[in-house]
């Protein structure tokens, strides 16, 4: 797994954000949009099926106040009275027939019925494959026991019968099986006594088709009785169900026109999905209104239903360009996000810079200490904290060096002492190897300090190992180490001998400069000292080696009465005494 | 970059409206997988009973009881009509269904076409239970053949005559009340070719009122053209009938659906009596027969001898209110074998449906010749 940086992890989480709000926010409002688009087409279609029912009614008002008109004509009542003089009225009304049937292609027939004869027809106008025609006296049938003939002449004068919808007779001169109401009104005589019937049949599909003319044509239409049963519907195989012994009801179809038959709210809108898809295909609006003029029990629930799809379809353009902002949204989200995240992180990376380099001079440049913000008071506090260290540090590391010097050097003489010594001897005779010079190792032992000390003091002898230690130092090249081995004990380190006479030289001039009398106090005071030494790589490699070697020709020429200084291989050679007298020579 | 990718895809797919369709798709996939293999990895197959019948011959509490006692399963199959039940007996080669109820007529039709099965009556054990009319098959028209019985009464109906007992005083003995000019337009007649023109010709005395001649066609087409101009109206529905009834006062009607209507009619506070005819009243009787198409013929006599249970026959007539075979009520086992007339097939429907068209519509009497 790739460890992501603060920057990359910021962006990420920021970019996250950002799309996430955008996102959902798009996506919200295309919903909204989509569910408002929605309430406002069943809406519209609600006022379209409210508007259709109305119509309606006022259609059948229409058709009632034609049967009206038609029952009280004069020679309605003389034909339907059968009254042998009524033959030219009998043509006349015939026309007016004709006339009302040319006018309303919904009207499926017009007839005459007189209550005798069994109800039987006088006059029937009918709507045939070949056009309106008059029945003949031949066609005549009795219609004594139809509801709309009985019923109607149970009606009030000056009132009219409303049938229930029903399908028209399949042997009619017309196609037949169609939705059909039947108008009818009692034909009144002067008496007042009820004569006969005038009743119209109308043609519900092509009422609604007419009133459905301003409709879109996409809108379907649905039309059910009290009971439920489809009267109309898009499907012919869905309507009068019960005409041949199988019902279906709107609300098994429509779960959602429930209440119109139980009594409930008037009207309902819903939609359905379509059967694939989560996507509403349709919308409904229900309408339940009364219907029959009779009694006003019965009740019709009229419908309209319509796609969804051209609704939604500006839906889909608005979803659409959301997506396309939501994707621009995002694209900014990102750039921002990572230039957000990268501004947050730089100072932070100034900061961790300057910690890294917090000993580097140039360390605390470039901190945003001049920021107002948080930052600004972190990077001030940092910068303090920096100035800090450093000064504690510079204090520790000076404390470290003066340590160093001490745990090298005699603090009476300021020369090296042992350890150092041993250190730089070691060095040298390394550097020595490599360059296959030579080198001298020659021991100092004072010989005049102890007198020294017994008679002035230890104060004396301490300012007369200082300046000792300065007359060496002074008096030998810079080449040459000298250092302090404890007591009155010196040695000198005479490194990059290439001439035979450069140790003879350094232990000549280091003589010369121990035999320069010391006044103290007033006294003049005569040191000397006594010496030898050993070489690299004649007498060893090794520092500790050389340096006992030389002690070892020091203290034989202590002990020597005729020389002052001896080498270590004179003192092998046994031939001491010789090679003392003419080194003494050479001194 | 990847939530570049992840935002192109969702884009996509809400451009489509098809956000949620393959999450839905999996779930049903999953769902299905499931169920398969649960249906798979089930107890063995219990046996099937297809059962074809009318709407009240297989309640669901009498399904239930009878699936737990003989640990099948049975699948119900309503229908509605003669037509309904012939157009499925005839949906496959063999009939798709192991019994089926069918009114005598319709047995005859069916165990002539071969769609029957032998009942072998030694596993229907209750027929001992029924009433004694019913025990004896042979004496039924229609449930026998070549020896074998094919269908066991299960139901039955009367098509009598009802009045109302405060406008008719006395019981009327004939179905020719119906025509009384006293009753005009105070009849009802129920809405059909064949049993009009069946209750004629019992009226009138024929011998086979199934089988009409030629001229007693004629006679009883005018006979119904004159009991038309007696009558209020023609109803369907039973309910129709009760409204009308109630609405009109009417006096007299022909009872197509039998008790049934009179229930109703008395529920609507009409005082109303039902009588069978001196000439006989048609009626139906439904028998359970066997199909030659039948899977398991014991499952299906066990269902046949389960219908024949007292507690079915009780249920059937309380919730139905049609008669049983088992129960016996008293005086009607006479009635039962001189005076009701099973309803056969007629000797052809397209002449009595093409002369009902005709009469119904209103065409006058001269219409029809003598």
């Amino acid at each position: 797994m790739i460890k992501l940086g603060l920057t990359a992890r910021l962006s990420v989480l920021l970019v996250c954000i950002g799309v996430a709000a955008s996102g959902a926010t798009g996506y919200y409002s295309y919903r909204a949009n989509r569910a408002m688009l929605m309430q406002e087409a069943e809406r519209s279609l609600l006022t379209s099926t409210q508007f259709l029912t109305q119509r309606f009614t006022v259609a059948l008002g229409d058709v009632a106040a034609d049967v009206l008109v038609l029952a009280t004509l004069p020679s309605s009542v003389a034909v339907a009275r059968g009254e042998e003089t009524s033959r030219a009225g009998r043509a006349r009304i015939e026309q007016v027939f004709l006339q009302f049937m040319t006018h309303h292609p919904e009207y499926l027939q017009i007839r005459l019925i007189t209550r005798s004869h069994h109800g039987l027809e006088r006059i029937r106008v009918e709507r045939g494959a070949q056009g309106i025609a008059v029945a003949g006296e031949s066609e005549f049938r009795e219609k004594g026991q139809f509801p709309y003939v009985f019923d109607t002449l149970a009606t009030m004068a000056g009132h009219v019968y409303l049938s229930p919808i029903g399908l028209t007779p399949q042997s009619s001169a017309s196609a037949g099986g169609k939705p059909a109401v039947t108008v009818g009104a009692p034909i009144v005589d002067p008496d007042g006594s009820k004569v006969g019937v005038l009743v119209i049949d109308i043609d519900l599909a092509q009422v609604f088709q007419r009133l459905g003319n301003d409709l879109r044509s996409s809108y379907e239409i649905y039309l059910a009785n009290e009971w439920g049963d489809f009267l109309i519907h898009p499907d012919p195989n869905q309507t009068f169900g019960f005409e041949r012994g199988r019902r279906v009801l709107m609300q098994a179809s429509f779960p959602a026109t429930g209440p119109l038959f139980g009594g409930g709210a008037a009207d309902v809108t819903f939609n359905v999905a379509a059967p694939a898809g989560r996507m509403p295909a349709q919308a409904f609006a229900f309408v339940r209104s009364p219907f029959g003029l009779v009694d006003g029990n019965r009740f019709i629930v009229l419908g309209l239903g319509r796609s969804l799809t051209t609704v939604l379809a500006s839906a889909n353009v608005l979803g659409q360009q959301i997506v396309r902002m939501v994707l621009i949204w995002s694209a900014f989200a990102v750039v921002l996000a990572i230039l957000f995240a990268r501004a947050l992180a730089r100072p932070l990376r100034v900061l961790a810079h300057a910690a890294t380099h917090i000993f580097d001079e140039a360390g605390g440049e470039g901190l945003p200490v001049s920021r107002s913000d948080e930052i600004g008071v972190l990077a001030r506090c940092f910068e303090r904290m920096r100035f800090e260290i450093r000064s504690q540090m510079k204090t520790l590391h000076a404390k470290q060096r003066e340590l160093t010097h001490l745990a090298g050097h005699d603090t009476l003489t300021g020369l090296p002492n042992r350890m150092r010594f041993l250190e730089q001897l070691e060095t040298a005779i390394a550097q020595a190897t490599l360059t296959a010079e030579r080198l001298a190792v020659i021991f100092v032992d004072l010989d005049g300090f102890k007198q020294i000390n017994d008679r002035l003091g230890h104060s004396a002898g301490d300012r007369t190992l200082t300046i000792v230690a300065q007359r060496l130092r002074a008096a030998l090249p810079d080449s040459c180490i000298v250092a302090r081995l404890g007591g009155d004990e010196f040695v000198i380190l005479v490194a990059g001998v290439r001439l035979p006479d450069d140790i003879p030289n350094a232990v000549r001039l280091a003589q010369a400069a121990l035999d320069e009398p010391v006044t103290l106090d007033g006294h003049r005071m005569k040191v000397g000292a006594s010496m030898g030494s050993s070489e690299f790589p004649a007498d060893g490699n090794h520092a500790e080696d050389l340096l006992a070697k030389a002690d070892a020709a020091m203290y034989a020429a202590k002990t020597s009465t005729h020389c002052r200084h001896l080498c270590y291989q004179e003192l092998t050679a046994k031939e001491a005494f010789a090679d003392c007298s003419r080194i003494s020579k050479l001194a | 970059m990847v939530v570049l990718r992840f935002l192109r895809g969702w884009a996509a797919r809400f451009r489509a409206g098809k956000m949620v369709t393959p999450v839905a798709v999996i779930i049903v996939l999953l769902c299905f997988s499931l169920g398969g293999t649960l249906a798979d990895s089930g107890p063995p197959r219990k046996a099937v009973l297809r059962v074809l019948a009318w709407p009240g011959y297989a309640d669901d509490d009498w399904v239930a009881a009878f699936e737990k006692r003989f640990h099948a399963k049975v699948e119900v199959t309503f229908v509605d009509s003669d037509e309904a039940l012939w157009a499925r007996m005839h949906s496959a080669a063999l009939p798709p269904f192991d019994v089926l109820a069918a009114n005598t007529a319709e047995v005859q039709r069916y165990a002539r076409a071969g769609l029957l099965a032998p009942l072998d009556l030694s596993l229907i054990p209750n027929r001992r239970r029924q009433r004694p009319y019913f025990q004896k098959l042979e004496a039924i028209g229609g449930l026998m053949g070549g020896g074998s019985a094919f269908a066991i009464p299960f139901t039955y109906s009367s098509m009598g005559l009802i009045y109302d007992r405060k406008q008719i005083a006395v019981a009327p003995h004939s179905m020719r009340a119906l025509w009384d000019p006293l009753y005009r337009g105070k009849v009802l007649d129920f809405n059909s070719a064949q049993h009009n023109f069946s209750f004629t010709a019992l009226s009138l005395g024929y011998r086979d009122p199934f089988q009409l001649s030629p001229a007693q066609m004629r006679t009883v087409a005018r006979e119904l053209v004159r009991l038309r101009q007696n009558l209020l109206s023609y109803y369907t529905l039973p309910e129709e009938a009760t409204a009308l009834f109630v609405q009109h006062r009417a006096a007299l009607m022909f009872g197509n659906y039998g008790t049934q209507q009179v229930a109703l009619l008395r529920r609507a506070g009409v005082d109303v009596g039902y009588v069978i005819p001196d000439e006989g009243a048609l009626a139906w009787l439904d028998c359970w027969a066997v199909t030659n198409g039948a899977g398991n013929r014991e499952l299906a006599h066990a269902w046949i001898d389960y219908m024949l249970e007292p507690q079915i026959a009780a249920q059937l007539t309380e919730r139905q209110g049609l008669a049983n075979t088992v129960t016996v009520s008293p005086g009607e086992e006479s009635l039962l074998g001189q005076r009701l007339v099973w309803i056969a097939r007629v000797e052809s429907i397209a002449q009595r449906e093409a002369l009902w068209q005709r009469i119904e519509a209103g065409e006058r009497l001269g219409s029809f010749p003598k």
